[in-house]
């Protein structure tokens, strides 16, 4: 068994140093009902699991999650890429980009639920809005960056433009792209949530809306903590291992 | 054939012209050297020939159909292995190399799995001619393509430049500001000199020891001034062997 480095092992004192003062605290709480003990809301989301029913409304969620964050960093990161090459563009986006990125979330979800209807593209329409102003910021820097020694290289030798999209182009906007993809999907998940909050009949922010009406903390924390709990595993088994890959010839430096 | 006529060509941060009144043509067969002292617009006039550079007035004509480029930095990508950064150039309609041939042929057998960052400049620069070289050129231009190679390394390479170039009867530009060097390999040298710059002789290198030619250059390379090593042209004219001579390494 290999040994544990501490840093991990810090980690995981915090962790357990978290659990230990909610724990304490729910002893402390004059009704359970305010603050729920950890094994209260662990047995919760297991009998929730057993039912059928956290397993549904994560599928939902998880379906329009996927759906608004590829919207959101492709689009994005055309318009970035786009914005970063040319000036004339960035001075058409720009505008757009800073309304965007200071419009509060809720108007731009409660305009599309107005304007689109309670259905699930004004959903993910308002999500993908709500989180490509912060894609195109990102990427517009990596189009920035980019070394125009080797795109004059790739024009010289006329590598037809697939081939220079895919390998002069994209491994230099791959850490950027890394970058808007993690912060994208903490972001996507929270807006989607509040989306299905406000106007969805399904998935955790549903779900949510009908324990607050019940003043049912424990299903409070035991949906919104184990979805929680999904995304970062996501991000430590997809993305960062991903964004690994993606720049280990770094390593060779 | 490469047709280049620049009337003018500037940089918008500077309204004096660099370039002025340069025009020639290159042929197939011909190794043309383009000669002219550090900041003389060497490097700018290769970027126009090659249609990087499109803000001058004056007119470009390539028929080559394929050519290939050394730079003066290698400008390898750095997330693909060399044989990869070789394989990249070439597309499926041109004839596929034996990439460990090229490699072979630029000393670097051992390297096709090394990444750029793990290679010398001098390594980097010899993987860039492999790749200029993979995609069969019938034009090569180099900028200074031997410069920080060591002398034996980077006559063996020029005189394998020189060898595949009769073999195949590929055309070959490359700028120098050796003298020297220049003279022992290509077959018509272009001086370049003055500011703003202008083609100040067109020079066949192809009689040995021809005493006209010496004194040809001699006069037209007057105007270069001191040259980067301190050695004045005279004196750089006098120190180098006779045109054709080879001296043993």
């Amino acid at each position: 068994m290999g040994r544990i480095d501490s840093a991990t092992r810090d980690r995981l004192l915090s962790l357990l140093g978290f659990v230990a003062i909610w724990w304490g605290g729910a002893r402390l709480t004059v009704s359970p009902a305010l603050l729920p003990g950890p094994q209260q809301v662990a047995l919760f989301a297991w009998r929730e699991c057993l039912n059928g029913a956290l397993p549904a409304a994560f599928a939902a969620t998880l379906a329009r999650v996927a759906i608004a964050f590829v919207l959101a960093m492709f689009g994005g990161g055309v318009v970035g890429y786009l914005a970063g090459r040319s000036r004339r563009v960035n001075a058409w986006v720009d505008p757009w980009v800073v309304i965007g990125l200071n419009l509060p979330v809720l108007v731009v979800i409660v305009l599309a639920y107005i304007w689109i209807g309670l259905n699930d593209a004004a959903a993910i329409l308002a999500v993908v809005l709500a989180k490509a102003p912060t894609v195109i910021v990102t990427v517009r820097e990596g189009a920035r960056a980019l070394d125009t020694s080797l795109a004059e290289m790739a024009q010289a030798f006329h590598l037809p433009m697939g081939r220079r999209l895919r390998f002069v182009v994209l491994p230099q906007l791959l850490p950027y792209l890394a970058a808007a993809g993690r912060s994208g999907l903490s972001i996507t998940w929270k807006i989607v949530l509040l989306v299905e909050l406000l106007g969805r009949p399904s998935g955790v922010g549903y779900a949510l809306n009908l324990f607050f009406q019940n003043f049912n903390v424990t299903g409070i924390l035991a949906y919104g903590l184990a979805f929680a709990s999904l995304m970062l595993l996501v991000e430590g088994a997809v993305l960062q291992p991903l964004e690994r890959r993606a720049t280990a010839w770094r390593s060779h430096a | 054939m490469l047709d280049v006529r620049i009337d003018r060509k500037e940089f918008a941060s500077d309204p004096e012209a660099v370039l002025r009144g340069i025009a020639f043509s290159v042929r197939r067969g011909e190794i043309v050297g383009l000669l002219g002292p550090s900041g003389a617009g060497k490097t700018t006039l290769l970027r126009i020939l090659l249609g990087l550079d499109v803000s001058f007035s004056g007119a470009v004509k390539c028929d080559f159909r394929r050519v290939g480029v050394v730079f003066q930095e290698p400008r390898l990508l750095p997330w693909l292995t060399v044989e990869d950064n070789i394989r990249l150039v070439v597309t499926s309609a041109m004839p596929q190399p034996d990439i460990g041939f090229l490699l072979e042929t630029v000393q670097l057998g051992h390297a096709g799995a090394l990444r750029p960052q793990q290679l010398s400049l001098g390594m980097a620069r010899r993987v860039a001619l492999a790749r200029a070289l993979a995609i069969s050129p019938d034009l090569l231009v180099m900028d200074e393509p031997f410069a920080s190679l060591d002398a034996r390394l980077g006559s063996a390479l020029a005189e394998g430049v020189v060898t595949w170039a009769r073999t195949t009867g590929a055309a070959v530009v490359l700028t120098t500001h050796d003298l020297s060097q220049a003279l022992e390999r290509v077959t018509r040298l272009l001086i370049l000199a003055g500011e703003p710059t202008t083609l100040c002789a067109d020079v066949p290198v192809a009689v040995s020891g021809d005493a006209a030619l010496y004194a040809k250059l001699l006069d037209n390379f007057t105007f270069l001034g001191a040259d980067s090593n301190g050695k004045s042209p005279e004196q750089e004219l006098l120190s180098m062997p006779p045109p054709g001579y080879h001296q043993d390494k």
